[in-house]
């Protein structure tokens, strides 16, 4: 690695730990640490957002995919996304802002039960440590195509820079970071654009060449038996499904925006995430396709990104998009790990202790936070020996998105869901799910297939099962009469009135 | 080719960039709504109809 590359990726982990540390002066109380103490603006919100969905369904990955399958990668950024959250934006943001809870489990366990709430939190907490370990993997996979760092190394210095700000800064340190490591992975992402588009003759020449060397890649939708992204299973699993079910309801996308300074900025966040996802392709996707116009030569696919960055980058360039792809990274590991330090702290703990003392929430969400770093380092190497990272992460989605965005969207909508139905259709459908997984059924049937499953469910279950009262479902569904929803800072879960 | 057709129906023939372009002004009028006229419900559904408007558009001339 060049010298140069080297002075920008120590001068990036020092900024970042300084921005980081330097946030943390302002944690006082658990509703600092887990909500910024509700006061972040929506641009901030916005660029954290997309700093973590990007890193989340993977950098690597998603060029990995392009390289395998073309530009229907895509359809993940667009389709897969915008719709559900201009929905989240309109629909759900508001409902979580006026309910005043600190996660989705909780308005979970308000709308159903308090067990609704702890499965929730249990599964999103083990598929974010999933999600650590992934990441943490890319990043070390990333270290070693570079400069032959070893893996375990790699991880170990990553573990420690998010650690420090993570720990000491909460919520707050986590969005600011994240903000700043978007604006270098947009700025990485164009030059890698502009060059490689300047080698390949421009758009049209990269056209070309494209659609000679894979006549399949420039096309959106891919033929109905496709293995991975069938074009019926993309329109009716990922845009009507596993979408909404990640961006109305997924702990770390949201916590950011339960923590804006108002119901506005929440609703704002969301639109402009959108905004810079549509942009999104261009720079995760592009790399992949480029790979392939320029012929290289890689073990497996998820190699593509470090691949261009190597052989199409000069000095200096490459080391600004090595940060970049570090930084998408990191914000996943560190958006990831405060969220789960919420669920962990106030869904499982607040459930499962018959003393839970709220006062503690700010030591033990830290202790947490700590101890979920660690497990993720644990995990990391496990990753390593799957086929691709992306559709590993999205398998493991689906297993219980289906139930979850079911629960989510009667319980916020109707009146008739009960508590009972709403454990039983959660508990019958994820397991139903991991059946259908493992018989070999395409990940984007099954979230669909158990999305109907869970609606029929729930609303035969809900008919003989008592439901909540009309005081009860006050603020947690839309039509029911509107009662005061006064924001308690840390106090017990559901006590917001 | 019945999709192509009706792309080359609705754009007159023009080439791919025009209806990109108008997708692209789509999203930037949605984003400077939200940088003018914050605090508004207007300036969020603005922005929702820019989003809606480019994605309709980025499909047409990708599909």
């Amino acid at each position: 690695m060049h010298p140069l590359d080297l002075a920008l990726v120590a001068g990036y982990l020092l900024l970042i730990t300084a921005v980081g540390i330097g946030l943390s002066r302002r944690v006082d109380s658990a509703g600092d640490y887990f909500l910024a103490g509700r006061s972040l603006s929506w641009w901030v919100i916005g660029l954290s957002i997309i700093g973590t969905n990007v890193s989340a369904e993977g950098y690597l990955g998603a060029a990995g995919g392009a390289f395998n399958v073309g530009i229907a990668q895509a359809n993940f950024e667009w389709i897969g996304a915008i719709p559900a959250m201009i929905l989240a934006a309109f629909v759900f943001i508001p409902l979580y802002w006026r309910a005043g809870v600190y996660s989705i489990p909780e308005y979970l366990g308000r709308r159903y039960n308090q067990w609704v709430r702890l499965i929730a939190a249990l599964i999103a907490s083990v598929f974010s440590i999933f999600a650590i370990g992934v990441a943490l993997w890319a990043i070390a996979l990333t270290l070693e195509t570079f400069i032959g760092l070893p893996k375990w190394l790699g991880i170990s210095i990553s573990a420690l820079v998010i650690g420090l700000y993570s720990i000491a800064g909460g919520l707050r340190a986590v969005a600011f970071t994240d903000a700043l490591q978007v604006c270098i992975m947009f700025c990485g992402g164009l030059v890698i654009v502009v060059i490689g588009l300047e080698q390949s003759g421009g758009l049209a020449g990269f056209a070309a060449q494209l659609t000679a060397a894979e006549p399949q890649h420039l096309d959106l939708f891919l033929t109905a038996d496709h293995p991975n992204f069938p074009w019926p299973g993309v329109l009716l699993g990922l845009s009507i499904v596993l979408s909404p079910a990640y961006w109305c309801g997924s702990q770390v996308i949201l916590q950011r925006t339960l923590g804006a300074r108002t119901e506005w900025d929440a609703s704002a966040s969301m639109l402009l995430a959108a905004f810079g996802k549509t942009l999104v392709p261009l720079l995760i996707v592009f790399p992949g396709l480029l790979a392939v116009v320029l012929g290289a030569e890689i073990a497996y696919p998820d190699m593509a990104l470090p691949w261009v960055i190597k052989n199409v980058l000069p000095p200096g360039l490459s080391g600004l998009m090595f940060i970049a792809i570090i930084a998408a990274l990191q914000s996943t590991v560190d958006s990831s790990l405060n969220s789960t330090a919420l669920m962990l702290t106030r869904d499982v703990r607040g459930v499962l202790q018959a003393d839970y003392n709220p006062d503690n929430d700010l030591r033990f969400g830290r202790w947490l936070t700590l101890g979920m770093l660690l497990l993720g380092v644990a995990c990391a190497p496990i990753t390593g020996q799957l086929e691709g990272i992306y559709v590993f992460l999205q398998t493991l989605l689906s297993l219980f998105q289906g139930p979850m965005l079911a629960l989510l969207v009667c319980g916020a909508f109707a009146t008739w869901p009960t508590p009972r139905a709403g454990l039983i259709t959660l508990l019958v459908d994820t397991l139903c799910a991991g059946v259908l997984l493992l018989l070999g059924t395409n990940m984007l049937w099954v979230a669909f297939l158990t999305f109907l499953g869970a609606l029929l469910l729930l609303r035969v279950t809900s008919s003989f099962t008592r439901g909540l009262t009309a005081e009860e479902l006050g603020p947690l569904v839309y039509g029911a009469p509107a009662i005061d929803t006064a924001v308690t800072d840390a106090g017990q879960p559901g006590a917001t009135t | 080719m019945v999709l192509q057709d009706l792309i080359n129906a609705l754009f007159l023939g023009l080439p791919a960039w025009v209806p990109t372009a108008i997708a692209m002004t789509g999203m930037g009028a949605g984003i400077l709504t939200l940088l003018f006229r914050p605090r508004g419900r207007v300036a969020l559904r603005a922005a929702a109809i820019g989003l809606v408007l480019c994605q309709v558009l980025l499909y047409l001339v990708f599909a």
